[in-house]
């Protein structure tokens, strides 16, 4: 198993959108939202120590159905978020952010404020 | 779909009719008509098993960005800036405003839970709550003809 690293303010994760969560080429808020249960749950993305954003692309159920956007890892915490690596025995670069409200209005706002950070590194098609 | 008739355009769902405007809000009527891409969704639309907004609750969001821009043009002549409307997570809708000026989002969840947003000014200045969509008079919402 993969030791559990502290990741730096300054670093990059990378966060895949599908398709479906864009329009009129814009992402939208509803594609920020946490998956899993208890300890597994959080929004999965991929720290850049261990992952380029084309091999976090490249893990996509079907890659050309999804684009990835990076989050600097300050800015998130910054927001109130937590960052957390969390590997997976085939991915070293697993991370989670959590944080986000399973309801009401702060969790209305985690999104807003997602959206404003992100920055495209591959975008779809 | 949608039909001027007269000086009234209306938003209409089947044979019901969900929401009528004066000319004066026809962009209000367009981007209900964009949104109409939600009642295409299926079950699992992104691959990860998430569930769409139901037909429900996209005529609730639909009345309520209706009624709330008649309601500040009949009363007081003002506007509505126009929002995009959008599937948000876990069968709830969002209603979103962004300009230089001011950026907020509305949450209309499925169901009675009510709406939550959150609102800024990129400058510190925040509004964010909770209230009923369908009793938004009662609500404190921001003036939404100020963010136009």
């Amino acid at each position: 198993m993969w030791l559990i690293e502290r990741i730096p303010d300054e670093d990059r994760l990378f966060y895949r959108i599908h398709k479906s969560y864009i329009v009129e080429g814009e992402v939208v808020p509803g594609a920020f939202q946490e998956r899993g249960e208890d300890d597994t749950r959080g929004m999965s993305t991929d720290w850049e120590k261990y992952s380029t954003a084309e091999s976090a692309w490249l893990r996509s159920k079907i890659p050309t159905d999804n684009g990835i956007v990076e989050f600097i890892v300050g800015e998130i915490r910054a927001i109130d978020l937590e960052v957390a690596h969390a590997p997976l025995p085939d991915n070293q670069a697993h991370s989670h952010i959590k944080g986000i409200p399973h309801e009401g209005q702060l969790k209305t706002q985690a999104r807003l404020k997602l959206k404003r950070l992100l920055k495209w590194s591959i975008e779809i098609g | 779909m949608t039909s001027g008739i007269g000086k009234s355009i209306r938003i209409s769902l089947g044979d019901k009719i969900l929401a009528q405007f004066p000319e004066e809000l026809a962009e209000i009527a367009v981007t209900i008509e964009k949104s109409r891409y939600i009642l295409g969704l299926e079950k699992d639309f992104d691959g990860m098993k998430s569930e769409p907004p139901s037909p429900e609750t996209w005529q609730k969001t639909v009345r309520f960005v209706a009624d709330y821009a008649n309601w500040l043009f009949d009363l007081f002549g003002k506007k509505m800036a126009v929002p995009k409307i959008y599937h948000g997570p876990a069968g709830s809708m969002d209603v979103y405003w962004e300009n230089e000026r001011f950026n907020l989002l509305i949450n209309i969840p499925p169901g009675e839970e009510p709406a939550t947003f959150y609102g800024d000014n990129y400058q510190g200045q925040v509004t964010e709550g909770r209230f009923d969509p369908e009793n938004f008079q009662q609500a404190l919402l921001p003036d939404l003809s100020l963010i136009s």
